[in-house]
Formats: C-alpha cells, structure tokens, sequence
C-alpha cells in the first residue's frame, strides 16, 4: 500500500489561552513564547492511521508537510512513528493561503509523488479548525473522500471506513484510490520509540519549491486565496451570576430547579 | 509557639510539603499557598532517587564541590536514607498514597579500564572513612544485568531507594491535612510587615494574615527574600530527563555511567537521565526557562541505548525538565530564620537533593518554628551566614 499523509506544525493548541496574542495590525496571531510548536492532534492521528495498514499489510507512508520555520524536530514526528518519507513544502509563497491555496498546492504535491493508494489528512487542524483541506484535495485530484473517520479496514483494493456521525457511527465503502480524513475516535496514536527517533534524526527531508511541483505563486499561498480574512479576534467572554436563595437548602433547590425549568434548561 | 498562630508556607513542593507534614505532627496546622500545583514544578519532575551518602561523596566531591563541603549536609543525605522506609509506611497510612518506595541499589559502570584505578583509589578512601561500598566485576556486572553493553568493565555497588515524585509529594501534603493543614491557590506579591513582623502575605488577588511565614520557594526563593529586603544569592539550574515506556522490565537497579542513568520506576516506566560534567546536567538557565531542549533529548537517548541497547525498543513518552536552585559554587542548602526579621524562616538552596534532604529538612524547619532550635547544629547553613 502507497500511502501519503499531510501533517501541519501548529502552535501547541494545550498553551494556556492567555499566552496567545494577536497582532490586530496584520490580523495574526502572535506565537506564544517559550512554547514549541505540535504536529495538530488529529494529523497525528491520520498517521497513526496509516501505520496501522501499513502494520498488517505493509507499504510505504510519505509525509507531506506545507509552510515555513517547520521545526525539524516537530515535522520529523510521523518518521519516528514508522513513517519513511518526509517531503516539505518549504516556501513564503506556499504560506498565508486559506483552505482553497492550500489544498491545492499539497494536490499538486501529491501529483508529483504519483503512486498511491490513500492518502489521509487529519480531519480538521488544531489551529484554524476549517476542516476542508482533505475533501478539498480529494475534488481538485477527483478522488472518493470519507472524512471524520474512526476505523478503516483495506481488503481487496477497497477501503471499509466507520466514520462518526452526531449520533454514532456510519459505515462506508469506497474504492480505492481514496482520500479518508481522520478523526480522534481512532484512538491514541503511537509513542515514538527511542529507535524510530534515532533513525529519524538521520533522515533528510526533502523540499520542494512552487516550481518543483508545477504551480505559480500567485495560485498558491496568500496570493491564492479565494477567501478574505477580515477580522481576527480574541472574544471577550462575560459572565453573569445569579445567586439563588432560599431558606434552607432545601428550598434554594426548588428556587433553583423552578429557575432552571423557566429557562427551559431542564 | 500557640498552636493557634498561623503557620503560612510559601511554595507546595517537597520542601513546603514537607515543613508542613513535620509541622502538623508537632500539632501545629499550617496553610501552603501555591501559585500552581502540589509539586508541580521541579519536585514533580525529579528522578526521586535516594542515595547512599557514599555515593554523594564519590561523584559530587571534586567534580561540583570542594572535597569536605558537604559535611554540615551529610547527615541529611543519612537521614534520608535511614527514614524514607518508615516514612512510606506512615504516608501510606496518613497519607492514602501509596508513594511506590523500593530499594533500587546503585550500580555505577566503567567501560574503560583507565576509569578503574581512580574509582578504586577514592573507595577506598571512604572504606577508611567508615563507608559501605563496594566493587563488582565484569562478570558479576553481567550477571545482574544480561543485557547491558558488553564493554563494561565493572561497577561500583550503592545501596538505593527510591520513590514517585508526585505521589510522594501529594501523600506528605494530604497527611498534614489530615491533621489540618491547607492549601492555598494563589500568587505571593508582597508581604505586609510591622517594624520586623511580617503581619500578612499579600497575593495578586487578596491577603492572607500570618504569624509565621516560611518560604520554600525554590529558583524563585531569590524573588520571595527581595520582598523582605534580603535577596538571597542562587543559581538557578536546569535537570532535563526522558520518561520511557519498555516492552519487558529492567532489571531492579540504577545503571549509570558517566553520561547517562537508567532508573526503572516502580510503576514500570523508566526514566533517563544525564550523568556527567555538572554544567551539562545541571546547565545554569536565565529566566526561568524551563524547556526541554532537542539537544538533551538526543544525547540521552544514545546513550542510555548504547549503555543497554534493548532500550532501542523504548517508547518515548515525556521529556521533561525541572528547575533546582543551588547555592552559588556550592551545593549546601540554606536553612533558618531569615536575618532581620522576628518570624520569617527560609528553606532553600535544595541544588538537586530535594527528595532525599525532606525528611530532614522539614523536621529541622519544623523544631525551628515550633520549638525555637534545633537537635544538631544547623548554624553552617543559617541565611545569617550571608
């Protein structure tokens, strides 16, 4: 199995909220200090996804990650977890992009490798939380896409997928090629052991620039965008407190559950 | 001292946890006020090993302190040593925690034969002063520990203990409770005083009075005294190490040799941890920066595979990094009454000995508080010094 996985370096979404900061001139979020950023949550899923097919049936897994100050030692985590190929789309032009920019340049990306069987993203970052880039990579390479998924079985060249729904689960069959995006109700993703870390280390990434994979600039990246943002902010979260009383415990408790009733709340 | 004055500890890591447990047993309750959690900085990182004294001797004299210095400390090295097995026991009684103690003996390898005849030299030297140690062979090394690198050449033996850092800290905590200590979650900023009595402890939201005030502030101790006039020198340094998950447990020791220690916990997990020249394990920080750094990681994670290769196998599950504070070209601690003032006491300088100094530590700071002095003289360590 050919698989391919897109993993994103984010800042660490566990900092305190009051660490992060945003710079209302250029509408960006000012990395907290002293805080290292995280491979997102759910993309470390969808490489736990992938090495469990590749546990039971083998095959090659490629990461693929896009933007720039990618921290090696943080891009490097799907290699030490079994992956065996990291690609970097390192360049200005790839970043500032809005789901449309960016889903683009990893498809052409993805293009370029040319083989594969499945590729898997996590289901939505941890930091913008759009949601789009995988069923996005999936129509502009014109690929079957499950997302939000929690179980895949491969057999016979299609892919069995539990995905979750508000109120459960459904389960869908696609054939492959097939693009699934990954959700935390697969379970934990692996440790690292101390081998695939060593071995890791060692490895070189390799970088490809805009040319490399066949794209302008201005299709990818800030100069991509279909979408514009207009305003970032923090919201400001207020608090209203109403003491309920009562002569004894008892009757505050009936104050309260009459309260409760009248705001329809139970 | 009333039993009804109030007994106010400033920092809830092993050191404030610790005065407060020997406080409540002399009946006198206490309130910790903590701006985080129990143990939630260097305390709850730490290996928790316990030492035999021999072993502090051997590998911190000559490389981090003068030969001899440590002599008006070496009796809290013994004491927690000679204490911690009965102190599990009454933890896990007072307590409810099981502070998962054990012996874990010491084994400290060479692999080169040139490192022999200095070892050998310097046991010797403590065999005279009266010290259990004690040399193994290649073979014998082999025979406790199959797997281990065949380069070894021999080790010197330790006797050892040791324990879980959080649990520990959290069980001495919970006993004093027991017997009516509390917690406080909150900031110190300031102290409200009258003439050379600290009245109040002032926090970013709100004051709490005081009768006596203990500091146990840890890197942040310097902070604490400048408050009071009486910024005591520290440095502050930084302990990284790695917490490992193995397929199939170590064997019960403490394996180091002269970059890195294996420590199997009694939980199953593992830590590794660096040895060596003192500014690389115990690297001086700026700020208070705290973070683990991908040059540690690496380091450690070579050598502890290199010393026992099955550790290739090892899932990486934490790295993490402690702040100590030490006396300045030194490694005493500092304990008293601060100088200047009628009822504020100190504890600091715990360098990376915190652990093993408590039972010590707390039972001295708690006679000084309660009864005024101390059995032993303590005077070496006095903040007066200064």
């Amino acid at each position: 199995m050919n698989m391919i996985v897109c993993v994103k370096q984010v800042l660490d979404p566990e900092a305190p909220p009051a660490s992060f900061k945003i710079d209302p001139s250029s509408n960006k979020v000012v990395p907290p200090a002293g805080v290292s950023p995280v491979i997102s949550p759910f993309d470390e899923q969808a490489v736990e996804a992938a090495l469990r097919i590749k546990d039971t049936q083998g095959g090659k897994i490629t990461a693929i990650s896009l933007g720039t100050n990618l921290l090696r030692e943080v891009v490097k985590k799907p290699l030490s977890m079994g992956a065996d190929e990291l690609i970097l789309l390192e360049d200005e032009a790839f970043t500032e992009g809005d789901s449309w920019s960016t889903a683009y340049a990893l498809a052409m990306a993805i293009k370029k490798i040319g083989e594969y069987d499945l590729i898997f993203c996590g289901r939505q970052a941890a930091d913008w939380d759009a949601g789009q880039i995988g069923s996005g990579i999936a129509e502009i390479l014109g690929l079957p896409s499950v997302t939000v998924a929690k179980k895949i079985d491969i057999t016979d060249g299609k892919a069995r997928v539990e995905r979750v729904t508000a109120d459960g689960y459904e389960v869908v069959e696609v054939s492959l090629p097939a693009l699934i995006t990954v959700s935390n109700e697969l379970g934990e993703p692996r440790y690292a052991t101390l081998k695939g870390i060593m071995a890791a280390g060692k490895k070189q990434p390799t970088i490809w620039k805009p040319a490399d994979i066949g794209v302008e600039p201005s299709q990818i990246g800030a100069a991509g965008r279909r979408t514009k943002l207009l305003k970032l902010f923090q919201p400001v979260l207020e608090g209203k407190c109403e003491i309920i009383e009562g002569e004894s415990p008892e009757e505050a408790a009936v104050n309260l559950a009459l309260k409760l009733r009248e705001a329809k709340i139970i | 001292m009333s039993p009804k004055k109030e007994v106010v500890i400033i920092g809830g890591g092993v050191c404030g946890c610790s005065i407060a447990y020997h406080l409540a047993k002399q009946g006198v309750p206490s309130q910790i006020i903590e701006r985080d959690a129990i143990a939630s900085q260097a305390s709850g990182k730490a290996w928790a090993v316990i030492s035999a004294p021999a072993r502090i001797l051997l590998f911190f004299e000559d490389t981090v302190v003068p030969r001899g210095s440590m002599q008006p400390c070496l009796s809290f090295f013994e004491e927690g040593f000679r204490r911690f097995p009965q102190l599990a026991l009454e933890l896990r009684e007072e307590g409810g925690v099981d502070i998962e103690h054990d012996e874990l003996p010491c084994l400290s390898v060479i692999f080169q034969e040139s490192e022999e005849g200095y070892l050998k030299e310097r046991l010797s030297q403590l065999a005279n002063e009266g010290f259990e140690v004690s040399w193994l062979k290649e073979d014998e090394v082999k025979a406790r520990i199959p797997d281990i690198n065949p380069r070894v050449r021999g080790a010197v033996f330790f006797p050892g203990q040791q324990v879980e850092p959080y649990k520990y800290v959290l069980s001495l905590f919970q006993a004093a409770e027991a017997r009516g200590a509390s917690i406080k979650q909150g900031e110190v900023v300031g102290f409200r005083y009258q003439g050379s009595k600290v009245t109040a402890v002032t926090l970013a939201k709100g004051e709490v009075e005081a009768d006596v005030v203990v500091l146990a502030m840890g890197p942040w101790s310097g902070q604490g005294t400048s408050w009071l006039g009486k910024e005591i020198p520290l440095i502050v340094r930084r302990e990284q190490c790695l917490k490992v998950e193995v397929p199939q447990r170590l064997p019960p020791y403490r394996l180091l040799n002269n970059q890195v220690a294996i420590i199997p916990k009694v939980n199953g997990t593992v830590i590794l941890g660096r040895t060596g020249a003192h500014d690389m394990v115990h690297e001086e920080v700026v700020n208070f920066d705290d973070r683990p750094t991908e040059e540690a990681k690496t380091s450690i994670m070579s050598a502890a595979v290199d010393l026992f290769p099955k550790l290739e196998e090892a899932k990486l599950v934490e790295h993490r990094a402690g702040l100590e504070a030490w006396q300045p070209n030194g490694g005493l601690p500092m304990l008293g009454r601060l100088p200047g003032w009628d009822n504020v006491y100190l504890a600091a300088w715990l360098a990376t000995w915190g652990i093993q100094w408590s039972p010590a530590v707390g039972r001295v700071m708690a006679d000084l508080i309660v009864k005024g002095h101390t059995e032993e003289s303590i005077e070496p360590l006095s903040p007066a010094r200064l």
